[in-house]
């Protein structure tokens, strides 16, 4: 049996005062894609930062490719493979659209640097055509829809074997939407290994291998994806 | 004609205002600090070129180039080892440590140099140029020519090189910069560093036209900020150009009111800039 | 059924500290009675000393009221020190007013400047706000400088407080301390302070809560000018001589700033025990000059990065001894 990619052992996380993971446990293995449902406020988002090193965790570790990542700092954790494409997209807005992605392929440069790059800007213009019609335009001025393909081409660019991606769909028109589960689909056959959040329960239930359901920090229902139905992980979700 | 000969040594003048103000704004734009011992670093690099360099035989353009590269390392030790661990926990921890870095500044200046006044003797300090019917000191000249220079440097850096990226998008959102593989606290301290670079150049240029003592570093910083407040916080362009303004309203009330009113006109500026436009002169150029 | 009124935020809550309430009470009634009874158990030297940390005590206090609790960081108190002496040297020497009514009405000239002053500045936002203050001060240093009325750079004299009995000084500053501490105390415990603490906490929130931030603030600044002006009065009246730079100094600020962070910003006692320390460096070190600055500010530098609470700070977290608790714990269940 292989040794998952990603190992998440008992994470606590708190918020001030507020509890926000209760111990959080699950496994990734290399090249699945995890669905992590939950409602607002049930710990997907702190989750994620605790994973790349945005949250310190108080008890508990995430396990890399073997390799324990307490104690590492977030710009560490992105050169060991970890990309998050955040919540909000969280573009620059001072930079262009072109700029966004440098910034990301500029620090990869120097780390890694056994092998040539998978993932080039011209790799990421040609996943999202309508973003090389963009690149010279402020990162402000670009659609939500534009800013998800942006957000997506970045975290590709620090070249990552996991890769997170908190809300693929929030605020987005259905077509936008099936254009980056088609360029997701597109990322995971390359062998990416995907952990994502996505409201929609019956597309998240269809695009992952397992899934796992949280509420108020505690993993509640936990599996693979085709055994759940609809219903229990509605029940699971809503608690 | 001589209200013209008083804009033109306004905006020369504006130049070296303009780089003193670019210190104070580097640091507020990449980190949100308001540096209150940026214009003691310039009065640093002033005193190190005229009392330990230039007495030491070195040439003086030499010795002005071996300032740039002291004062950066010295913002950059400053900024990692003492300004960077105040950070992230509000205003207050910033502005007391870089005014109690001030205050050190200042003071052991005053043991290790003397209160007496400094300044660089140059043959440059008394030149002037004659450009048609009026004259413009020479060091009016290099002030402005070495301030534009200094800003050309620093939008080519931010804009053109992957440093420059990588500390624009810390100043827009260190987190997201995080996620990017950026280490923060290294962009500060080059950020620092840089800043300190430039207060290091405003300070060479000070010396040949003024004199100074340990405490024109206070002065000195009430200029960067009048300056800042001109300009507008926006960008560094906007600063330079409000240092320009600031040197231009200054002359100009010299020339009106006589040359004790000319701080004064300054500080009126800025007053009514406060009192009316409070976002600065300028309008924003980046969001 | 009629529905309760909406629950007064502050019933049930009780202040918090370590030390009970007799205990507290002695302390501070001791104290009282000791610095009440000192012409009885001092001389002229400890009086000296008492009357030093009293107006600077009074002073931090007055720095911590804004930086502490307000949310205003500023290097400008120094322009309300001033306004205070000078009010105090006018009043006296050039309009015959006598001292003790001078000594009033530098509370009101300072908060009465502190008004526009105010509205200007809050226009700046954190540090920059800091920075404007000292600017005003810069201003105000100037002006005077030139004034003939006053003196010019020269300063002034001020014959009619040299005729004030040192003791009189001595429990007008000890009274005026006290003064100062059952104030703020009262204030910070009252609906004021908790729009105060708001502020200081989250103050985008607190506007979203209804708090007219801006005029909670500026009733702050003018307070703490007007508080600011009078311990300057005083100053002025044990120390007859005023000069603009002395006057208008940045070392003002300097030494306020210094005592609040390390004897524990937002605490009541913090200034307290910060002036202390003041007063002892000083007197180890000399009243003034480099060294005694290059101190302060080194001192200020090392508390602040490494325990950034300050003196009071420290004993509140790891022993829970407050003297003059105003945070308010939730209800014991």
């Amino acid at each position: 049996m292989t040794e998952p990619l990603l190992r998440v052992d008992g994470l606590v996380a708190y918020y001030g005062q507020l509890q926000a993971l209760r111990g959080v446990s699950f496994d990734v293995g290399a090249g699945e894609a995890l669905a992590v449902i939950g409602e607002n406020g049930a710990g997907k988002t702190t989750l994620f930062h605790a994973i790349c090193g945005l949250h310190d965790a108080a008890v508990g570790d995430v396990v890399f490719d073997g390799e324990p990542l307490r104690g590492t700092g977030a710009h560490d954790i992105v050169r060991r493979g970890i990309a998050l494409v955040p919540e909000g997209r969280r573009i620059f807005p001072s930079l262009t659209v072109d700029e966004n992605l440098r910034v990301a392929e500029d620090q990869h440069r120097r780390s890694r640097s056994s092998g040539a790059r998978r993932w080039t800007r011209d790799r990421v213009y040609e996943l999202f055509p309508d973003l090389r019609a963009a690149a010279r335009r402020g990162g402000h001025q670009i659609s939500g829809g534009q800013q998800q393909m942006l957000a997506i081409g970045r975290a590709l660019l620090s070249e990552p074997r996991l890769l997170l991606f908190d809300e693929v769909s929030l605020g987005l028109s259905p077509a936008v939407v099936k254009l980056l589960y088609q360029a997701l689909a597109a990322i995971r056959a390359e062998g990416m290994t995907l952990v994502f959040v996505e409201q929609d329960v019956r597309r998240s239930m269809a695009f992952s291998d397992h899934l796992i359901c949280l509420q108020k920090g505690t993993v509640r229902l936990a599996g693979p994806s085709q055994a759940r139905s609809l219903d229990e992980v509605r029940r699971a979700y809503f608690g | 004609m001589q209200l013209f000969e008083t804009l033109l040594n306004g905006l020369l003048l504006g130049g070296l205002y303009g780089l003193i103000g670019l210190g104070l704004s580097i640091n507020f734009g990449t980190m949100r600090v308001v540096h209150l011992a940026h214009g003691d670093l310039i009065v640093l690099s002033a005193y190190f070129l005229v009392a330990v360099l230039v007495p030491a035989g070195i040439p003086p353009l030499a010795a002005a180039a071996l300032v740039v590269p002291v004062l950066f390392g010295v913002g950059w030790a400053l900024q990692r080892f003492v300004v960077g661990k105040s950070l992230g926990r509000g205003v207050l921890p910033p502005l007391i440590v870089t005014f109690g870095i001030s205050m050190v500044l200042q003071n052991v200046l005053l043991l290790v140099a003397t209160a007496d006044a400094r300044t660089l003797q140059s043959p440059l300090a008394s030149a002037g140029v004659r450009l048609g019917s009026i004259t413009v000191a020479t060091v009016r000249l290099v002030d402005f020519a070495v301030g534009l220079a200094c800003l050309g440097g620093l939008l080519l850096l931010l804009g053109r090189t992957a440093l420059g990226r990588a500390l624009r998008a810390t100043s827009d959102d260190r987190d997201t910069a995080r996620l990017m593989g950026i280490d923060p606290r290294r962009m500060y301290a080059v950020a620092a560093a840089i800043a300190a670079a430039t207060g290091g150049v405003a300070g060479v240029l000070f010396s040949v036209t003024s004199t100074f003592y340990p405490s024109t570093g206070s002065e000195l910083l009430l200029v960067a900020f009048e300056v800042v407040v001109v300009g507008g916080l926006g960008s560094l362009t906007g600063t330079f150009v409000g240092g320009i303004l600031l040197a231009m309203a200054q002359l100009v009330g010299a020339r009106l009111f006589g040359p004790s009113y000319q701080l004064v006109t300054g500080h009126v500026v800025v007053l009514l800039v406060l009192l009316f436009r409070p976002q600065g002169l300028l309008p924003r150029v980046a969001p | 059924m009629t529905l309760a009124a909406p629950p007064d935020p502050q019933r049930g809550t009780r202040l918090g500290s370590r030390l009970g309430g007799r205990l507290r009470a002695a302390i501070m009634a001791g104290g009282v009675v000791v610095l009440a009874s000192c012409p009885a158990w001092g001389g002229a030297g400890i009086r000296d000393t008492l009357i030093l940390f009293a107006y600077n005590a009074a002073l931090a206090q007055m720095w911590n009221l804004l930086a502490g609790y307000a949310g205003l960081v500023t290097f400008g108190q120094q322009l309300f020190v001033g306004l205070g002496g000078y009010t105090l040297a006018v009043g006296c020497e050039r309009l015959g007013l006598g001292v003790w009514p001078s000594f009033a009405l530098a509370a009101v000239i300072a908060g009465l400047v502190a008004v526009p002053v105010g509205a200007l500045t809050f226009r700046l936002k954190g540090g920059y706000f800091a920075v404007g203050s000292w600017l005003f001060a810069e201003i105000f240093r100037l002006l005077f400088g030139t004034w003939n009325f006053v003196g010019n750079a020269s300063g002034m004299y001020i014959r009619p407080a040299r005729t004030v009995d040192p003791w009189v000084s001595y429990y007008v500053a000890v009274g005026l301390l006290i003064a100062m501490v059952v104030l703020v105390v009262g204030t910070l415990r009252s609906r004021v302070g908790l729009a105060l603490m708001a502020i200081r906490d989250a103050e985008d929130a607190a506007a979203g809560l209804g708090v007219n931030v801006w005029r909670v603030k500026l009733l702050a600044f003018v307070v703490a000018a007007a508080g600011t002006g009078l311990v300057a009065a005083l100053i002025t009246v044990h120390n007859p001589y005023i000069q603009p730079n002395a006057e208008f100094s940045i070392e003002w600020a300097a030494s306020a700033s210094f005592m609040v962070v390390v004897g524990g910003l937002g605490t009541v006692e913090g200034p307290l025990a910060g002036a202390v320390v003041y007063v002892v460096l000083q007197q180890w070190l000399g009243a003034s000059g480099a060294v005694h600055l290059i101190v302060l500010g080194a001192v200020s530098v090392i508390v602040m990065l490494v325990a950034p609470r300050g003196i009071a700070g420290v004993l509140a977290d790891h022993l829970g001894w407050t003297l003059f608790p105003v945070a308010r714990r939730p209800p014991r269940r």
